[in-house]
């Protein structure tokens, strides 16, 4: 007894439901629930390994901290330095010839000439005095180790014509407060 | 899973219920396949008007009257089997069977036994003349199968026994194919089964079908969990170590602001002018005779250059100064600009250039 295939409506139905559900279910798949997952482990795949290799370890981190902390030290020593070698006056030119003149002149200077001012975070000191040789050398090497900046921007001798030498000097120290 | 295979690809069920078997035989032009008109043919001759059953054909021989072909017919005998769209004769597969066993060339017997029961075929050679069966004891039907034989002339004196085993559903599918005639399912009850069976079917590929977007979006899901789970730990460490981070962060703005402060001070960090040193060393350096009018020293760039006169006894003297100038610490140039006679000596002008020591 053979078997008749099935026909009609019923038949074309059961033939076309697969097909109609794997359509449906490719169409669905690929462009929304598929995409959807793909895109949201690829993403997060890529920000782990973003994280994995940006992310340093605790350790690393903490030695990073310690070598901050060592550096900030440091500077903030040379900072209390920096700021100790600077004239902290409210007129720092009459500052920084207050710490200069008496200095000079109990070296043995005559001093003939003396102007202060403030100009561009500098006081500038220009003088000019009588010494001779070694006076004048005292007065240079105090001026070396003065705790304070100094900056010789300009210094002549030449003999004044009667034993002690003419001197020239004009000396700059940074003011504390900078531009 | 075998089944479901089947039910997704469509394939019928076939299933063995016994039946009656009714021998008999069918004469054709030589060569001719027995058709169904003739096997009606010979049923009417044995039966009468009973409705024509399904039968097996057993085997050919060759005669001068034409072609002589045994057959069995297979009137259904109890309940048919449900869950099948095609049944076979039991005999059917008897035959397969026995028709694999090897035996003499003469006149023998072919016996197996069944669940259902003995199952004996008269055979000559490989051909199949008569198939009974199933008896409840194999000494009976083998009796009446000699029996038979012996009537019609036949002496048998050999036995060869068959084993059973059961058929694969591919086997009864090949079986099926190959003997649509035998189907003993009526055809109103095998076209009913097969359309429901092509509704599961339908069902079922629907299913498969959303079975497998299932396990995909699972698969991807899994994934999509393993990629999660990943992200969460490097996010929980990145947690972990944020304080540390804001730590960093805090000391690197912290020196940033130190080292823009320093180097608004910068100035304030070089050391002092040493023009003492320098003086000294020239005056170390001055030769006997020779003696320094005026020195000027301003500071450069790279670091401080004079301009000195110096009063010599003669020429030669120039510059043997101006080579002692040159080994004095922080001194890197000296050069003589002018040298002209003064009086009875001379008078030289020398520039020197150097970093402060």
């Amino acid at each position: 007894m053979a078997l008749s295939p099935p026909s009609g409506t019923k038949g074309i139905l059961r033939s076309l439901a697969p097909w109609v559900a794997a359509s449906l279910a490719l169409q669905t798949g690929l462009r929304v629930v598929w995409l959807d997952q793909t895109r949201s482990f690829r993403a997060d795949f890529a920000r782990a390994a973003e994280l994995r290799q940006v992310v340093p370890e605790p350790a690393a981190l903490s030695a990073r901290i310690a070598a901050l902390e060592k550096d900030s030290s440091l500077l903030r020593s040379r900072l209390a330095s920096a700021r100790g070698r600077t004239v902290e006056s409210s007129d720092p030119a009459a500052e920084l010839a207050a710490r200069l003149v008496p200095m000079l002149g109990g070296e043995g200077w005559k001093l003939q000439r003396v102007k202060a001012e403030s100009k561009s975070g500098w006081a500038t000191l220009d003088l000019g005095a009588e010494a001779d040789f070694g006076q004048m050398l005292s007065g240079l090497r105090r001026m070396r180790i003065q705790p304070t900046a100094l900056q010789v921007r300009r210094f002549s001798v030449r003999p004044s014509g009667h034993g002690p030498l003419g001197v020239d000097l004009q000396v700059a120290a940074p003011e504390g407060t900078r531009p | 899973m075998d089944q479901v295979l089947d039910l997704l690809g469509g394939l019928p069920r076939v299933a063995l219920s016994p039946s009656h078997l009714l021998n008999g035989e069918v004469t054709t032009p030589y060569g001719q396949d027995p058709s169904p008109e003739g096997v009606a043919a010979a049923w009417r001759d044995r039966a009468g008007d009973r409705p024509l059953p399904p039968w097996i054909l057993l085997g050919r021989r060759d005669t001068p009257n034409g072609t002589v072909w045994r057959l069995c017919w297979c009137p259904p005998r109890g309940p048919l089997p449900g869950l099948a769209e095609i049944v076979l004769p039991e005999g059917l597969w008897v035959l397969d069977l026995l028709a694999g066993e090897s035996g003499p060339q003469g006149w023998h017997l072919r016996i197996l036994a069944s669940a259902s029961g003995a199952w004996v075929g008269l055979w000559e050679g490989a051909r199949c003349d008569r198939l009974h069966g199933p008896h409840a004891s194999e000494s009976a039907g083998i009796a009446r199968v000699r029996a038979i034989a012996a009537a019609a002339g036949i002496e048998t004196t050999a036995e060869v026994r068959g084993a059973w085993r059961d058929p694969t559903p591919r086997e009864l599918r090949g079986s099926s194919e190959s003997h649509p005639e035998s189907d003993i399912l009526p055809t109103s009850e095998s076209v009913h089964r097969a359309e429901s069976r092509a509704d599961r079917a339908a069902v079922a590929r629907v299913l498969a079908i959303l079975a497998v977007f299932a396990a995909i979006t699972l698969g991807l899901g899994s994934i999509q969990a393993v990629a999660w789970s990943l992200r969460r730990s490097q996010d929980t460490r990145l947690e972990s170590v944020q304080p540390l981070l804001d730590r960093v962060a805090a000391l690197r703005k912290s020196r940033a602001g130190l080292e823009d402060s320093i180097w608004i001070r910068k100035d304030a960090l070089a050391p002092n002018s040493a023009v003492d040193r320098i003086l000294s060393g020239i005056a170390r350096k001055i030769p006997d005779g020779t003696s320094l009018r005026a020195l000027a020293l301003e500071r450069s760039d790279s670091g401080w250059r004079a301009r000195t006169e110096a009063s010599l006894s003669d020429w030669n003297q120039v510059q043997p100064l101006a080579q002692a100038l040159r080994s004095v610490p922080g001194v890197a140039k000296v050069s003589v600009a002018s040298q002209a006679r003064s009086g009875s000596g001379v008078s030289a002008v020398l520039e020197l250039e150097g970093t402060w020591p």
